[in-house]
């Protein structure tokens, strides 16, 4: 993995340090967690959707997603 | 046998001009008023009447045959001539990224910052060259004692993948280094031509250890290419003790799916980063580890 690095220095190319990679995997697993939270979010939206449609009542959860 | 005096044929040149000379009618010589060099004709007998004094001829004497041009005021690599209150006169170059302008009485020309109004370039990338990345920083340019606040522009973000979206994320660099403390918080709105999305960890007291996914998560699998803008605006980054940094963004994304699925997505967000520290640049690098290339502006707002 690459990064590039702008300073008044002057702009350079370097390979990820061990540090870098590193950093780079716990933010993967971060990143997985928040889309597993955000699908989350995202169904619930959907079924917040669904149940207006057919006129069944949301739970708290699912109205929280609708922006009024 | 009567005599005809014709007087001079021709014209007679005497070399320069000298007070101790003795001149007649006719007579040419050179003289230097004022720095100017010019040839002069005697219109009458004269002995140490100079042709010539602080630009006005002595008519009674002499008779300007050749007006010289003045010599260039110029004395150093990147002079220029301007126009004085009597005459030509040199005006030194500036200092790196002085501009020319109007000086304060409109009435002459003058190096200077133009911090009057507007915004200043303070880096450009231009390049989408040499190799995708998986994140980029800039950093030492932010100066709040000059700027009020700061803008940059990422632009021609673009991340040609077979299987997943690019997710760029953010973080503020303290001590020139991305600062990876869960003390980021941040929240953004988005909206795309059927649909809409809000995320972030605004609610609650635990921070995250970026500004994640500053598009909002937006994945569109099977992807071909994704090319994304954004505008980011920092406000007082160097300015020490405030308890928090603050960014703004606004976005725009067009993600083009291998099958006929194509989406366009303008997204507005903002966070924060809870330091008293001054923040010395920032640094976006892509969540999933998807490599993209990108251009880039900062420009300073100046004070």
């Amino acid at each position: 993995m690459k990064k590039h690095i702008h300073t008044p220095s002057g702009f350079r190319e370097e390979d990820y340090s061990s540090e870098d990679n590193a950093q780079y995997v716990k933010d993967k697993e971060d990143y997985d967690k928040v889309i597993v939270q955000q699908k989350a979010d995202d169904d619930l939206k959907a079924s917040a959707k669904a149940k207006l449609i057919s006129g069944q009542a949301l739970t708290e959860a699912e109205a929280s997603t609708l922006i009024i | 046998m009567a005599t005809v005096n014709l007087g001079k044929i021709k014209l007679k040149w005497r070399g320069t001009w000298s007070s101790g000379g003795s001149y007649t009618a006719d007579d040419v010589v050179s003289y230097t008023d004022s720095g100017v060099t010019s040839s002069f004709i005697a219109v009458a007998s004269s002995s140490n009447q100079a042709p010539s004094s602080s630009g006005t001829v002595n008519t009674t004497y002499w008779n300007l045959l050749a007006k010289g041009s003045d010599p260039t005021p110029t004395t150093t690599q990147g002079d220029i001539i301007v126009r004085g209150a009597s005459a030509d006169q040199r005006l030194a170059i500036g200092t790196a990224g002085q501009a020319l302008k109007v000086n304060s009485s409109a009435n002459g020309l003058e190096y200077g910052d133009t911090s009057a109004a507007g915004m200043t370039l303070l880096y450009q990338h231009n390049s989408t060259g040499g190799s995708a990345v998986n994140s980029f920083s800039v950093d030492g340019y932010f100066d709040d004692s000059k700027y009020s606040h700061y803008k940059a522009l990422v632009y021609d973000h673009f991340t040609a993948s077979s299987s997943n979206s690019n997710e760029p994320s953010l973080r503020l660099n303290v001590g020139g280094s991305a600062d990876t403390s869960n003390n980021y918080f941040w929240s953004l709105d988005h909206a795309y031509g059927s649909g809409h999305h809000h995320r972030g960890n605004g609610a609650g007291t635990t921070g995250q250890s970026s500004i994640a996914q500053m598009q909002g998560t937006w994945n569109v699998s099977a992807n071909n290419r994704q090319l994304q803008n954004y505008e980011i605006f920092f406000y007082s980054p160097t300015t020490t003790g405030l308890g928090a940094k603050y960014v703004q963004w606004q976005a725009s994304i067009f993600a083009q799916g291998t099958s006929s699925n194509g989406y366009f997505l303008s997204g507005t967000g903002g966070g924060m980063l809870e330091t008293a520290a001054a923040v010395t640049g920032f640094t976006m690098f892509s969540a999933n580890g998807t490599t993209f290339t990108y251009k880039l502006s900062l420009y300073g707002f100046n004070k």
